[in-house]
C-alpha cells in the first residue's frame, strides 16, 4: 500500500512537471524544408496558460508587421522576399506567469533573484542596458534547444523568445534573440535586419573607428565603396524617402568618426521603416537563393486604373504586383520617373467573398475587366483533370480579391486540361467575357461562350462539334478581334492544316460566319506556318490583321488586310524586306501602338537569326509601313537570345514594352527615334532614387 | 477498497499524463490568422534529411553536445560571410560553407547597442547527410571573418589560406570530420 502511495505520487509529479512544460507548434508560414527555407521560430517565457492567447495574439502582430504588406510601410523586403522563410509559433506554457527579476547595480550585473518564477526557459529580467537587459540561467540553452528539437526545429537560423515582461530591452546570443513584450516593430525589424539582411548597426558613439574595415556591406572605412557604387553619386540624391539617398555619411558601427554608413538615416541607424538601398539589396542577395522569385513569368495588365500596365509576377506558389507609376512617397530624385515601383502585394492566397484561392505553379492567368470597373482583373485556370479550377481574382488597391471560385464544372461545361481561354467582351457591355475552346480532351471540338455578370459568369452558348460552317479540331488557331467595329469581340480562326481562314461574327449571344477562305487571303497563299497579328492597322475602330510566314517560302513575306466590316481587303504585301528591315526566318511580331496615333503598329525582335540581336519598330501609317531599329544594347539593356517582350497596351497613348528574362526585367517607352530604358532590374523591381548604371 | 481507488487512480492518471504533455503537436488555438498550408513540392529530396548539431563554444575550442536529424536536402550557396562561417574541403575542393552568428558575442538591443564577449556560448550548426559518412579526407575549419572580403565567392574555393595571411579571417576552430561522422550516426 506505501508502495503504491509512493508510485502515485511520483506519477502525480511528474505529470505536474509535463503539463506545465507542455509546448505546441503552429505554422504561420511554411514554404518548403526546414533545409532549404530560412527558418524563424517565435517562443515565449514567462507565458503561463492563462496568458497563451495574448502571446498568440503578440506574435500575429510581429508577423504581420514583418511579413505582410498590411502595415503602412514604403516597401516590404520581408514580405517580398517570404517564400525564403518559414515561420513557425512554439507555446510553451510556464507555470508562473511573469519572469524571474534581479536587481543590478551599475556595473554590478549581479544574479540576486529577489523574485523568482518558474517559467519555461528560466530567463530574468533586469532591466539594466549594461547587462543587456535580461540573461539566461544555467539551462536557459538547454531548454531552448530542447524545445526546438521537440518540434523539429533545431536547424532554424533564428529564435525569437518573448519575455512576459513589460520592461524596455532586448539581448541577443548567437542566434537567439530574447525581447520583452513592450518591444516595437520596428526595433524587431532591426533586429531581422541584423539576423536575416547580415546587417551592422549604423549607430554612433564617439570615437574614431579601428582600421579594420566591417564585414557588412552597410557599414565601410571607405566614405565610396564600391560595394554601395551601384546606389551612389558624387552629389547626393535628394528628397524622400531620406533612407534611400545613397552617399558616404560618416559614422556608423559605434563610432562617429573613420567609418561611413550609406544614408543619413534608416532601420540600422535609427529604426525607421526602411533599410537604405544597400542594405535593401543584401536582403536579396543573401535570400533570393531560398526563394523561387524570378521573371520568367510576368502578366501585364492595368490593375491600378492609372493607365500604365502595372505587373504582376507569377512564380512558384505566389504572385507579386507592382504598380507602374511615379513611386509613391518620393521627392526629388527620382520622382518624376514613371516605372515598376514597390510591390503592393506578395502572396501565396488570395482571400475574397469567392473563398480562398491558393496560388499554384501550374495555374495559368488571364487578364481582363471581367468587372467592367475600368481596372483589369485576372481570371485564373489551374488545370488538373475533372478536378479543374477557375477564379475570377478582382483587382483592389491594396491587392487582388477573390469574387468567384468555380469547381470542376462551368454551366454546361466541364473544365478539363487543354481547355484554352480567349478573353472578349463579345456582347459589348464592357465587361471582359471569355470564348473556351477544347478539341483536345474529348472526341470532338467544343467552344463555349460564357459572359460576365460582373461577378461571375453565366453560360452563353455551346457549339459541339461544328462552329457555324467549321468543323472544329485541335489545330486550329482562334484569335479575338472586333473585325466588325461594333465593338463586340468576335473570332478569327487559321487552321494551318487546312489552311482555312474563317471570320465569325458575335451577335452577343451567338456567332456567325461572315466570311471564309481556303488556301488563301488577298493577296496571299495561306501555308501552314503563318502567323496571324490582329490589329487596327489603319484606327477606324475595326480590327485588321497583319500576317507573317517566314518559314514556308525561300524569302519571308508580311501582308496588311483590312477589316471592311465582314472580310478582308488587300492593304499592302511586303516580300522579303520591310522598309528599315530585312526580314528573317525567326522573325518575332508584337502587336502594339508604338506611336499612339490610334493605328496599330509591331514590334518586331530576332535575337535568332543574325550575329546580334535586333529590336525592330514598324510603324504603319495606315496603309504601309517603315521600320527603324535598335541592335545589340538599348541604353543598359543588352538584347540576349533569352529575351522575352511583353506589350503594355493602354487605352489610350503609345503602348509601352517589357522585356525580360529570367533574372532581368525592363520597361521602355517609345520615343521618336527607338526605344528607351523608363526602369531596368537585376533580381528584383524595386524603385530606388538611383542607380549608376541607369537601372531602377 | 481504498487500494482499488487508488490503482485505478494510477491508469487514470498515466494516461492523462501521456495525452496531456504530447509534444509536436500541431494547433492554430488561440490565433488571430489561419495556419499556413503546406505548399506544393519545393522540388527538394523529401525523404533526404540533414543534421542540425549543438555545441558549446569557448575562446579555444568546441565541445559537441547533441544532434538533430532534420527533414530535407541541406544545400549550401555562397556568400560573403560576416561572422563566424564554417568550410569543408575534400581533396582540397570545397564541399560544404554555411555561415552563423558568433556564440560567444552578445549584444544589446536598442540604442545604445554594444557588442561583449561571453567566456562561453551556444551554437547550432547545420550539415548536410554527407557528413555522417566517415570521410578522412574531409577537413572542416571555422573561420572568424576580420575584415570585409571582395569577391568572397570566388576567394574561398581555393583561396582560403591567403585571406588568412592576408588577416580577412582568422582560423578559430577545426573539427574532426570522422569524429563528427561518428557521433551523428549516433
Amino acid at each position: 500500500m506505501k508502495h503504491i502511495k509512493i508510485i502515485f505520487v511520483l506519477i502525480l509529479s511528474i505529470c505536474i512537471q509535463s503539463i506545465s512544460f507542455s509546448q505546441t507548434k503552429s505554422t504561420l508560414l511554411y514554404n518548403g524544408s526546414t533545409a532549404s527555407k530560412f527558418d524563424i521560430v517565435f517562443m515565449g517565457d514567462g507565458f503561463s496558460s492563462a496568458n497563451q492567447t495574448e502571446y498568440n495574439n503578440m506574435v500575429a502582430d510581429y508577423f504581420k508587421a514583418m511579413f505582410t504588406h498590411d502595415n503602412g510601410n514604403l516597401d516590404n523586403v520581408l514580405s517580398e522576399l517570404q517564400d525564403a522563410f518559414n515561420v513557425y509559433r512554439v507555446n510553451l506554457t510556464s507555470a508562473e506567469s511573469g519572469v524571474t527579476q534581479y536587481t543590478c547595480n551599475n556595473d554590478d550585473c549581479s544574479n540576486n533573484s529577489p523574485n523568482q518564477k518558474n517559467t519555461s526557459l528560466n530567463f530574468k529580467y533586469s532591466g539594466c542596458w549594461n547587462c543587456c537587459w535580461m540573461s539566461k540561467s544555467s539551462n536557459t540553452n538547454t531548454k531552448i534547444n530542447n524545445a526546438l528539437s521537440a518540434v523539429g526545429l533545431s536547424g532554424a537560423e533564428f529564435v525569437v523568445v518573448i519575455l512576459n515582461e513589460t520592461g524596455f530591452g532586448g539581448c541577443s546570443y548567437g542566434k537567439v534573440l530574447s525581447i520583452t513584450k513592450t518591444t516595437s516593430n520596428k526595433v524587431l525589424l532591426h533586429e531581422l535586419g541584423h539576423s536575416v539582411g547580415k546587417l551592422a548597426d549604423e549607430y554612433t558613439r564617439a570615437g574614431c573607428h579601428g582600421p579594420s574595415n566591417p564585414s557588412a556591406v552597410n557599414v565601410d572605412k571607405n566614405s565610396n565603396p564600391n560595394k554601395w557604387n551601384k546606389f551612389a553619386r558624387s552629389s547626393i540624391t535628394t528628397g524622400n524617402p531620406l533612407e534611400y539617398n545613397v552617399d558616404g555619411f560618416e559614422g556608423g558601427h559605434y563610432k562617429t568618426d573613420c567609418i561611413y554608413r550609406p544614408s543619413s538615416n534608416s532601420t540600422m541607424k535609427g529604426n525607421t521603416n526602411l533599410f537604405n538601398p544597400p542594405s535593401y539589396n543584401e536582403f536579396w542577395k543573401r535570400n533570393k537563393p531560398k526563394s523561387k522569385y524570378n521573371f520568367n513569368k510576368p502578366i501585364i495588365g492595368n490593375f491600378q486604373g492609372n493607365s500604365y500596365s502595372d505587373v504582376v509576377l507569377h512564380y512558384g506558389n505566389y504572385i507579386t504586383a507592382y504598380p507602374t507609376e511615379r513611386p509613391k512617397g518620393f521627392t526629388g530624385s527620382g520622382a518624376s520617373t514613371t516605372r515598376p515601383a514597390n510591390s503592393y502585394i506578395t502572396t501565396k492566397k488570395v482571400k475574397g467573398s469567392g473563398g480562398t484561392w491558393y496560388i499554384s505553379s501550374k495555374d495559368k492567368f488571364y487578364v481582363g475587366d471581367f468587372t467592367g470597373d475600368g481596372y483589369d482583373d485576372l481570371l485564373v485556370f489551374y488545370p488538373n483533370g475533372q478536378y479543374s479550377r477557375l477564379g475570377i481574382l478582382k483587382s483592389v488597391p491594396n491587392g487582388f480579391e477573390c469574387i468567384k471560385k468555380v469547381y470542376y464544372n462551368l454551366p454546361g461545361w466541364q473544365m478539363r486540361d487543354g481547355d484554352k481561354f480567349f478573353i472578349a467582351d463579345f456582347n459589348g457591355d464592357n465587361k471582359d467575357d471569355f470564348y473556351i475552346f477544347n478539341a483536345t480532351n474529348w472526341n470532338q471540338g467544343y467552344m463555349g461562350m460564357f459572359r460576365s455578370t460582373g461577378s461571375n459568369f453565366s453560360y452563353v452558348k455551346r457549339y459541339d462539334k461544328y462552329l457555324p460552317g467549321h468543323y472544329m479540331s485541335a489545330s486550329d488557331k482562334y484569335h479575338v478581334a472586333d473585325y466588325t467595329g461594333d465593338n463586340k469581340e468576335e473570332l478569327v480562326l487559321f487552321n494551318p492544316n487546312s489552311k482555312v481562314t474563317r471570320m465569325f461574327k458575335s451577335s452577343g449571344t451567338s456567332l456567325s460566319k461572315t466570311k471564309e477562305y481556303f488556301a488563301n487571303l488577298p493577296g496571299w497563299t495561306s501555308k501552314s506556318g503563318d502567323k496571324y497579328y490582329i490589329a487596327d492597322i489603319n484606327g477606324d475602330g475595326k480590327d485588321d490583321i497583319y500576317v507573317f510566314n517566314g518559314t514556308n517560302w525561300g524569302p519571308e513575306y508580311l501582308l496588311l488586310l483590312r477589316s471592311d466590316g465582314t472580310k478582308y481587303n488587300y492593304t499592302k504585301r511586303y516580300d522579303d524586306a520591310l522598309p528599315g528591315w530585312n526580314m528573317n526566318n525567326r522573325d518575332k511580331f508584337y502587336v502594339a501602338d508604338i506611336d499612339g496615333n490610334g493605328k496599330e503598329d509591331l514590334f518586331v525582335f530576332n535575337n535568332q537569326d543574325w550575329s546580334t540581336q535586333y529590336l525592330g519598330r514598324v510603324i504603319t501609317n495606315g496603309s504601309t509601313v517603315n521600320v527603324n531599329y535598335q541592335s545589340n544594347w538599348i541604353g543598359g539593356w543588352n538584347l540576349g537570345n533569352s529575351d522575352k517582350l511583353i506589350v503594355g497596351n493602354r487605352k489610350t497613348g503609345r503602348d509601352n514594352l517589357f522585356i525580360h528574362n529570367t533574372n532581368w526585367f525592363s520597361y521602355m517607352w517609345s520615343g521618336n527615334s527607338g526605344l528607351y530604358i523608363k526602369g531596368m532590374y537585376k533580381d528584383y523591381i524595386h524603385a530606388f532614387k538611383h542607380h549608376d548604371y541607369g537601372w531602377y | 477498497m481504498k487500494n482499488y481507488i487508488l490503482i485505478v487512480s494510477l491508469f487514470w492518471l498515466s494516461f492523462s499524463c501521456n495525452n496531456f504533455s504530447k509534444t509536436a503537436q500541431s494547433s492554430n488555438k488561440n490565433t488571430k490568422d489561419l495556419v499556413d498550408i503546406k505548399p506544393e513540392g519545393d522540388g527538394l529530396k523529401q525523404e533526404a534529411h540533414y543534421f542540425a548539431v549543438n555545441y558549446i563554444f569557448t575562446e579555444s575550442k568546441i565541445e559537441f553536445i547533441s544532434a538533430d536529424k532534420q527533414e530535407g536536402e541541406l544545400n549550401y550557396f555562397l556568400v560573403s560571410p560576416i561572422d563566424l562561417f564554417l568550410v569543408a574541403y575534400k581533396n582540397g575542393k570545397l564541399i560544404y560553407f554555411t555561415e552563423f552568428p558568433d556564440p560567444l558575442a552578445k549584444r544589446t538591443v536598442g540604442e545604445n547597442e554594444t557588442v561583449q564577449k561571453l567566456d562561453e556560448g551556444y551554437g547550432t550548426i547545420n550539415f548536410p547527410e554527407t557528413f555522417s559518412k566517415p570521410n578522412k579526407n574531409i577537413t572542416i575549419y571555422i573561420f572568424k571573418v576580420k575584415n570585409y572580403i571582395e569577391n568572397f565567392e570566388i576567394n574561398v574555393l581555393s583561396e582560403i589560406t591567403s585571406l588568412e595571411k592576408q588577416l580577412f579571417i582568422e582560423k578559430k576552430y577545426s573539427i574532426n570530420s570522422e569524429n563528427l561522422a561518428r557521433l551523428l550516426k549516433e
